[in-house]
């Protein structure tokens, strides 16, 4: 404790009595003037000056953009209608006391900018109904906030007639564009059972929809739908496993069938007999074979999207090919069994080689049969392939082809 | 009046939002002055204290120092680093919330007293400083972001319109004497205020009555505007037309700008970068280091400075 005395020598106006020499560091002051007669005191704390500490700076609430309710909403808010967009009601909270804030509201051609400011506690309310008829009427606006010296941040979006597009995921389907006042739904045709009635999925009424497509195993055909009237061809999606089949095939041997030689990428001819027994429309797989060449399919690894094409596109225009007969090097027809169906992958000759058959006989070991629409165009996969010998410089008659399937000397 | 400056700065950071100290509180005009009156010691007269309160409060504001809000109030800014440009982060001007100033020091690691206003910082690229200031809730921008942030060449907004909508009619207008017009041409900027003529006076026309209130036509309306909004109209109608106010820089640094009204917030920046030459009104010498950004304010209002 430090105590002083001056004296003030008595004057008729103010005087100033400087008093820096004693108050020159934080704490509590006393200070007290007497004079014959009277007293006056008056105790005082000086603080240093408040500086803010990183700790409190990172104790800050973030910004946040809320409802009118306060609970907090992803940006952009996406709108489909203009009463909606107009209507939006938004809480910034968390800015600084005061703060002033750009808004950049515009259309599709024009932008007009106005300042708002936060209140006192840093809050601050926009009602887009204030900003009504600044611009003129448009099928798109769109509300952004701008901070001194950050970059500008979408609010609120009003998107009209969006164009309706789509993504695929592994179990789902991401749909936008979709108007919020329709319900839609997707139907979900299966290859695999091309006798049954299609799987109907509904969608909310939204803007925006993610559509769990949890369905059984099968290749499919995707429709999004209004009122069942086609909208969109969606395209082509399978997610199931190579070695599931429909539960419908067990106790249909034939569907069965179909369905293995569409499973394992068997060849056309197999294809073309499993087919037989159902009616395929013809202009219905002509839709769908169309969207499967236009590439809009999402599958999985082990599905082979050309054979899968090469067999739709031998329903509408069949294909007849000749038989040829191939010696392979002695010991290795298995072998060369295999590298010519990894040929057929991988230089899609699924529409040029249409089966492959061993002979039976022990003598005839080295002998297969392929049969070909085009024997000009597979020669010069064939030389390069392992295990080749020799084919055939003419195709077998169809007298051969008999006596061959007769005496049951093919496999 | 510089004193109430640093006062006012003083005053604004030390009050803090009670709960929330690291944002500050808002005062009013009132609350403010009655305080300030309090560093007056008893002999000094009191009356002008309101208007020069008021005349610091709108420089501030100017300034970036401070925000002001509908009712009078105000609050000390967001704190906030003024580079010259982004290679140099050696004279950094310290901007708004005072009680920041020690944390900014600590961030750039500046080694000055915590009052020093321009820091010298140690780090070097203006990105990452721009980032750890960030974080700590600190703006850094070059002088150049903050022109352009400053107030664009426009007409008057509509909405502001709205609010203004003047009962005079068309008649009525034609009826007052000593009406000028602002139009537009080969002349400077004093100079191309012409009487209107009913060919003249189409959409989009600032006009100005005597006792310097200015009115804007439109849509066939007559609408009130302060003569901030007129100045920034003036230039959009300049831009317009195609016929920006041309001036020159001499080789010297001496700036002329006795023949030109620039807007409020523009003039302020354009001062804190130029010197006055004694003895002249508004007659600058613009320091070379200074002379790209007094081009920038410039360029941002449309105008042709050689």
């Amino acid at each position: 404790l430090i105590q002083d005395i001056i004296t003030v020598p008595a004057a008729n106006q103010w005087s100033s009595i400087v008093l820096h020499q004693w108050i020159n560091r934080v704490g509590h002051y006393s200070i007290s003037l007497t004079a014959p007669g009277e007293e006056w005191s008056q105790t005082f704390e000086v603080q240093s000056p408040y500086q803010v500490t990183a700790n409190e700076v990172s104790n800050l609430p973030t910004v946040q953009v809320t409802d009118s309710h306060g609970i907090p909403i992803t940006l952009p808010l996406t709108v489909a209608q203009s009463h909606q967009f107009w209507s939006t009601t938004l809480l910034i909270t968390g800015l600084w006391t005061l703060e002033q804030i750009k808004l950049l509201l515009s259309d599709d051609q024009s932008q007009i900018s106005r300042t708002v400011q936060a209140n006192a506690s840093g809050h601050l309310r926009l009602e887009l109904s204030t900003f009504h008829d600044l611009l003129p009427s448009s099928k798109q606006y769109f509300l952004d906030y701008q901070r001194l010296g950050q970059t500008a941040q979408r609010l609120v979006q009003l998107v009209e007639d969006l164009p309706l597009s789509w993504a695929w995921c592994n179990h789902s389907l991401e749909l936008t564009g979709l108007k919020a006042d329709q319900s839609y739904s997707i139907s979900c045709w299966n290859l695999l059972t091309p006798q049954s009635p299609s799987i109907e999925i509904s969608i909310p009424s939204t803007t925006s929809a993610t559509v769990p497509l949890d369905l059984p195993p099968g290749i499919y055909y995707l429709q999004l739908e209004f009122s069942n009237q086609f909208i969109e061809a969606l395209g082509w999606w399978c997610s199931s496993n190579q070695y599931d089949l429909p539960i419908e095939t067990e106790d249909n041997e034939a569907l069965a069938n179909y369905c293995y030689t569409i499973l394992d990428n068997a060849l056309i001819h197999e294809f073309q007999a499993a087919t037989t027994t159902f009616s395929l429309d013809a202009k219905w797989i002509e839709t769908i074979a169309t969207s499967l060449g236009m590439g809009n399919y999402h599958f999985p690894d082990w599905l082979n999207t050309e054979a899968l094409l090469a067999k739709l596109r031998s329903i509408l225009v069949p294909l007849y090919g000749q038989w040829y007969k191939i010696c392979t090097v002695e010991g290795k027809r298995g072998d060369f069994r295999d590298a010519l169906m990894s040929t057929i992958a991988e230089n899609n000759l699924w529409h040029l080689i249409l089966d492959f058959r061993r002979h039976r006989q022990r003598d005839e070991r080295n002998i297969v049969f392929v049969n070909l629409t085009d024997i000009e165009m597979v020669r010069p996969y064939l030389n390069r392939i392992p295990y080749f010998e020799w084919i055939s410089r003419s195709p077998l008659s169809p007298q051969e082809v008999e006596v061959l399937l007769e005496n049951g000397d093919v496999e | 009046m510089a004193m109430w400056n640093s006062r006012i700065l003083q005053l604004l950071s030390q009050h803090r939002q009670s709960g929330q100290p690291a944002f500050p509180a808002a005062l009013s005009m009132t609350q403010i002055t009655s305080l300030l009156r309090q560093c007056l010691d008893p002999n000094q007269p009191i009356d002008q204290l309101g208007f020069e309160v008021q005349e610091s409060l709108r420089k501030l504001e100017a300034q970036n120092e401070i925000l002001k809000a509908s009712g009078n109030r105000y609050c000390i800014a967001p704190p906030t680093l003024l580079a010259a440009n982004q290679e140099s982060l050696v004279g950094l001007l310290f901007r708004g919330d005072r009680a920041y100033l020690k944390l900014a020091h600590e961030i750039l690691k500046t080694k000055q007293p915590i009052t020093e206003e321009r820091l010298r910082s140690s780090l070097r690229n203006f990105e990452r400083a721009k980032a750890r200031l960030r974080e700590n809730r600190i703006g850094l921008m070059t002088l150049e972001e903050i022109i352009n942030e400053l107030p664009k060449p426009q007409k008057p907004q509509r909405f502001l319109l709205q609010e203004h909508r003047s009962s005079l009619t068309t008649s009525e207008f034609w009826q007052i004497s000593d009406v000028k017009q602002y139009i537009p041409a080969y002349a400077e900027q004093q100079d191309r205020w012409r009487s209107p003529t009913p060919g003249t006076l189409k959409d989009e026309s600032l006009l100005q009555l005597p006792g310097d209130q200015y009115l804007w036509f439109e849509d066939g309306q007559f609408h009130e505007i302060g003569s901030d909004t007129a100045i920034l109209t003036m230039f959009y109608l300049d831009q317009r037309d195609h016929q920006p106010i041309r001036f020159v820089l001499e080789d010297t640094g001496r700036l002329n700008l006795q023949s030109i009204l620039l807007p409020y917030a523009h003039f302020q920046w354009f001062k804190q970068l130029v010197e006055r030459v004694d003895g002249q009104s508004r007659v600058y010498y613009v320091p070379p280091a200074k002379r790209p950004l007094v081009h920038a304010v410039f360029r941002y209002l449309g105008c042709d400075l050689r």
